[in-house]
């Protein structure tokens, strides 16, 4: 008896994890994965959906993870850009991230959020200014000196292509 | 007791590497021959060990998400039915009894009830954080191999409720054996569903290093991108396309190979240090760390672990715990 259920608990955890496969890998889960991360070729051009800081030259800065999704996991940021872009919700996502970069005393007049495709071989060998930016939305932290309160304000664009010049440092 | 009596009652309690040999090619081919209740016992150490470091190291950061937008929230796994997010007192008391029940685990402590608790709680607290858009799939064998530990009796020895308990301990017995072995056998399929993974989206074009090319060159621009550490190492091999096809082949043997290592102890000797390289890889090229593996847990399963009592460091804990 003792062993029949033993038999019957293997068979059921085994398909368990294998049934992700077997649904054609079409939802990811978790714990019972499709594990189907580096599995799909993204090709040499690819594009990155950021959130940049502009200085006062317009110059663009990195945001790190923390400030662009709330988080030090770059993936949830990268995830949650992505979202952003995809559902058309970049100008709450701007706002957002100016009320962190504000909060966080970092002096950026304007906070963008960008698309940039990059030939990401080519990139690690000298081409690292991408080959074509789009800006989704634009919005300026501003912190009132008399309230403390932070205020944005929102300057969407319709989407174009901006070139952002060399020499991004990392915020 | 006498320090005669003690050695005795050790020697009874683990199993001994000369009367493992005769056993061992049997219960490899055998998933439900009989095991040491060591054995059993040394993988809810490591498994216990590794989650509640995990949890203490991990947890303060994974309370961020108490902080994120709702709308960021996209409930997946055990978890599909929440409509929206839990209260941040809610997931950081959950995190919180996590930890305890997790200490409660590893040191064997009324283990029929923290046993299983532990194994739900890490599941639940892991699903929450990984239903903000994106899954880490680190965390995924860790939390199945807890379940099964949970659930199996992986207390009977070396733990506290032993200190408590005078019933006697088989020296070897069914119930500590397949549990071990489930616990191999879902290591190698969830490797295998990796390798399925990549045949089914890229083809076998995959063994020809392109995709693997493509994917390390963006993850590492991606991290460049978003102002983070990225690995120069993997940077700079982009520009060395040769690389790719071997590493690439030598991946989908790790994955499509795993499950030979589930049935044949042989074949588990190359595949566990291969599983193990791959990993050393991915953190090599991607700087993505994969703690589980990287650290011989996930592989645990497939050696005799009891071994390690006789570490002569080890001894106070064991006559602590016998």
């Amino acid at each position: 008896m003792e062993r029949k259920l033993a038999f019957l608990v293997v068979v059921a955890i085994s398909i368990a994890v294998l049934l992700p496969a077997v649904r054609g890998f079409s939802n990811d889960g978790f714990p019972l994965s499709t594990y189907s991360m580096f599995s799909r070729d993204r090709g040499r051009i690819s594009t990155v959906h950021t959130v940049v800081g502009l200085d006062p030259d317009g110059r663009p800065h990195r945001l790190s993870p923390d400030l662009i999704g709330g988080s030090d996991e770059i993936v949830l940021a990268a995830a949650e850009v992505s979202r952003a872009v995809r559902e058309g919700k970049t100008r709450a996502l701007c706002a957002a991230v100016a009320q962190r970069v504000a909060a966080r005393a970092h002096s950026y007049p304007v906070v963008q959020v960008v698309s940039e495709t990059y030939d990401s071989v080519a990139y690690f060998q000298g081409e690292k200014q991408p080959r074509h930016t789009q800006v989704h939305a634009s919005c300026a932290p501003e912190t009132s000196r008399k309230t403390g309160k932070t205020t944005w304000e929102r300057r969407d664009k319709p989407a174009s292509a901006v070139a952002i010049p060399r020499g991004l440092g990392a915020q | 007791m006498t320090a005669e009596a003690q050695s005795s009652r050790l020697r009874q309690t683990l199993s001994r590497r000369e009367s493992d040999k005769g056993h061992e090619k049997q219960s490899h081919e055998a998933f439900f021959s009989p095991a040491p209740p060591a054995r059993l016992a040394v993988l809810r150490l490591c498994t216990g060990i590794f989650s509640v470091l995990y949890l203490v190291l991990r947890g303060p950061h994974w309370l961020d998400i108490s902080h994120f937008d709702s709308t960021r929230f996209l409930p997946i796994g055990v978890l599909f039915w929440l409509s929206s997010p839990l209260p941040a007192l809610v997931f950081q008391a959950l995190t919180v009894l996590c930890l305890l029940t997790g200490i409660a685990y590893t040191t064997g402590w009324r283990f029929r009830v923290t046993g299983p608790l532990f194994g739900l709680l890490l599941l639940l607290v892991t699903t929450y954080r990984n239903s903000w858009g994106q899954i880490f799939h680190s965390e995924n064998l860790m939390v199945l191999h807890v379940l099964v530990i949970g659930f199996a009796p992986a207390a009977d020895v070396c733990s506290s409720d032993r200190r408590r308990s005078s019933a006697p301990v088989p020296l070897r017995a069914f119930r500590y054996g397949w549990p071990v072995r489930l616990l191999a056998l879902i290591t190698v399929l969830t490797y295998l569903v990796a390798g399925l993974a990549k045949l089914h989206n890229a083809g076998f074009s995959w063994a020809t290093g392109d995709v693997l090319l493509h994917q390390v060159a963006f993850d590492n621009m991606r991290k460049d991108a978003f102002g983070t550490v990225y690995s120069p190492l993997g940077a700079a091999l982009v520009a060395h396309h040769w690389v790719f096809p071997p590493m690439a082949l030598g991946s989908l043997f790790v994955e499509l190979g795993a499950p030979l290592a589930g049935f044949s102890s042989s074949f588990a000797r190359i595949w566990v240090p291969a599983a193990w390289l791959f990993h050393v890889g991915v953190l090599a090229f991607m700087a993505i760390v994969f703690p589980y593996p990287l650290f011989g847990v996930a592989f645990a399963a497939f050696y005799r672990v009891e071994r390690l009592l006789e570490w002569r460091l080890l001894a106070p804990l064991v006559r602590h715990w016998t």
